[in-house]
């Protein structure tokens, strides 16, 4: 057992507290009215205002870009996890040519860059008429989302005891109900844990939203926020206001699964 | 991910043609679609990159111009600069990064109460999107009025601009980066520090080995591994960078900052030169999987792709 030290325990502290001061900071400036807001930084806040997150909701419409995110991402989620744990409970538990070339191959798409590509998937998506839509963003974040969800259900499918399976169909259950009542459950918190993975990477995407949508009823959250920051005349005050407002929901999924995330994190990255 | 799980329960007697056609019913929808779209792009792509291709000059048609696109791209100092950048960054951030997520590793290895909070509290910033990232970094180091330079100025030193100055512009970038991803990193190596036996440090305390000694000797040899797997996602990722500086700098002041993803989106979508975007585009996916590539022959396939065998 390792001794606790003060030392380790001032180290500790410092180092949470300086992680958590940047989004203390945002939060106080989405709060802080605007004349105070650069005239003098406080860490401590003389006066809190909702004038900025009045101007978000009153003055523009931003109910439009959280429900974009929240519906393209959700079916990012729902797509990647049911189709990706078919593919990865394939990959995992059965025998078949071909095995390891389409595990490197799902771990090879991870790692293209989006920039890659942005142009034929634009092309390809103008074609068809579905720039701007909801399906035109769902089907390129698939190319990142699939591929991780698989990776990490492989894991956690290779992790559960291959008794459950033989008990099952010891008991004379169809493959189906093999699959239904026994095995999903079990790996529910690897399907809970890559869901959010996929969850949380299309909420964050910026690249792709903003190339392949321009109209103010597809864009995301993110296009939008950054659209404060890099248009013409940057609106500090939005920045602040719209980007805390863009955290809630990945901070909300931190904080009720931080225990999956850091099983998911580490599955199939480090030897146990 | 241990030894062979006993998976396969079948595995024994062959594959049934049962068990294939299960197999490939299962697994199909899902490469399909990554089939379509990944893989027929990155062709695609590769096509056009042999073709003149203008959206600005229609009437110049697409016709095929062979290897030119790249010829132009290897030779504009444009590129060099910004793949200069990218390597700037990757190295730069993956020194940072893992320094410290080993040390915040080993804080958090120590933690003794309330250790699910500490831990959910350092991962925070992980799983805030990298625009808003962006946005708080630079909102604290807009000048004249932003934190970082009221801090500057009440320690008595002196104030960059930051966003205007070439080599001051890499620090925000750095650290923002540095905040978001650390936490990654740091539990990638916290769960290798926990399968370090901890009898090697008390023999270790027996023999009279101190905290330095037992570092070098004991906790680095032994969290090689995660550290190759933390070092070769984080440089992949790094290789990419683009939100972060489209967000925070633009790639400026002028091009003092631009990665090469941002010159190749530049070059698609602002100045619509298809045709050498997308070289420059296979370009960038060449460098990241030969790096890859390289990566894993060099440390060995099984620290990463173990579960292909």
């Amino acid at each position: 057992m390792r001794r606790p030290s003060w030392r380790w325990a001032v180290v500790t502290t410092a180092i949470v507290a300086a992680v958590l001061f940047p989004l203390y900071w945002a939060v106080i400036s989405s709060f802080t009215p605007e004349s105070r807001l650069f005239a003098a930084p406080s860490l401590v806040p003389e006066a809190l205002v909702l004038d900025h997150y009045r101007a978000l909701f009153d003055a523009r419409d931003f109910w439009t870009p959280i429900r974009n995110s929240l519906i393209v991402a959700g079916m990012t989620t729902l797509l990647s996890v049911t189709l990706g744990a078919g593919c990865a409970y394939a990959l995992a538990r059965l025998q078949f040519p071909g095995k390891a070339v389409t595990l490197a191959f799902v771990l090879a798409v991870s790692m293209f860059p989006q920039i890659s590509i942005v142009s034929p998937l634009y092309l390809m998506l103008r074609e068809v008429g579905l720039l701007n839509t909801y399906p035109g963003l769902v089907l390129p974040y698939l190319t990142f989302a699939m591929p991780l969800t698989i990776w990490m259900l492989v894991g956690f499918f290779r992790q559960l005891p291959a008794e459950l399976e033989e008990a099952a169909f010891m008991d004379g259950a169809s493959w189906f109900q093999m699959m239904w009542r026994v095995l999903l459950p079990a790996a529910m918190p690897g399907l809970i844990a890559a869901g959010m993975f996929a969850f949380m990477t299309a909420w964050n995407d910026y690249l792709f939203a903003v190339i392949l949508t321009s109209t103010t009823a597809a864009k995301t959250l993110p296009v939008v926020v950054a659209g404060f920051a890099t248009d013409v005349t940057t609106e500090r005050t939005l920045m602040a206001t719209s980007g805390v407002l863009a955290i809630i929901p990945p901070l909300l999924l931190a904080f009720l699964f931080q225990r999956l995330i850091i099983q998911g994190l580490t599955s199939g990255a480090v030897k146990d | 991910m241990t030894s062979r799980p006993a998976a396969s329960s079948r595995a024994d007697g062959g594959t049934s043609s049962r068990e294939l056609r299960l197999a490939w019913a299962l697994a199909s929808p899902a490469l399909s679609i990554i089939a379509l779209v990944a893989l027929f792009p990155i062709l695609w792509t590769f096509w056009e990159s042999l073709h003149l291709h203008d959206l600005r000059m229609p009437w110049l048609g697409r016709p095929f111009v062979g290897v030119s696109n790249y010829v132009e791209a290897l030779g504009a100092a444009r590129f060099w600069t910004a793949l200069g950048h990218t390597a700037f960054f990757v190295v730069a951030s993956l020194v940072i990064e893992l320094s410290g997520g080993l040390l915040l590793a080993m804080a958090l290895d120590r933690v003794t109460q309330a250790r699910g909070l500490v831990r959910t509290a350092v991962l925070l910033p992980w799983a805030i999107p990298t625009v808003v990232v962006a946005l708080v970094w630079r909102f604290m180091f807009e000048s004249p009025g932003g934190l970082a330079n009221a801090l500057l100025a009440g320690a008595g030193l002196g104030t960059p601009t930051w966003f205007a100055d070439a080599a001051a512009a890499w620090v925000p970038l750095l650290l923002a980066d540095a905040w978001k991803t650390t936490p990654f990193v740091a539990i990638l190596l916290l769960a290798g520090l926990q399968t370090i036996d901890r009898t090697l440090y008390e023999a270790a305390e027996v023999d009279g080995a101190g905290a330095w000694r037992q570092f070098a000797d004991i906790t680095l040899p032994l969290l090689k591994p995660a550290l190759l797997v933390a070092g070769l996602f984080r440089s992949l990722d790094a290789f990419r960078v683009f939100d972060l500086v489209y967000v925070m700098t633009g790639g400026g002041p002028g091009t003092a900052t631009e990665p090469i993803a941002l010159y190749t989106f530049i070059t698609l979508l602002q100045n619509l030169r298809f045709g050498l975007g997308s070289a420059l585009s296979i370009v960038v996916f060449a460098v990241a999987f030969f790096f890859a590539l390289g990566v894993i022959r060099l440390f060995g396939s099984g620290a990463f792709l173990e579960r292909a065998a």
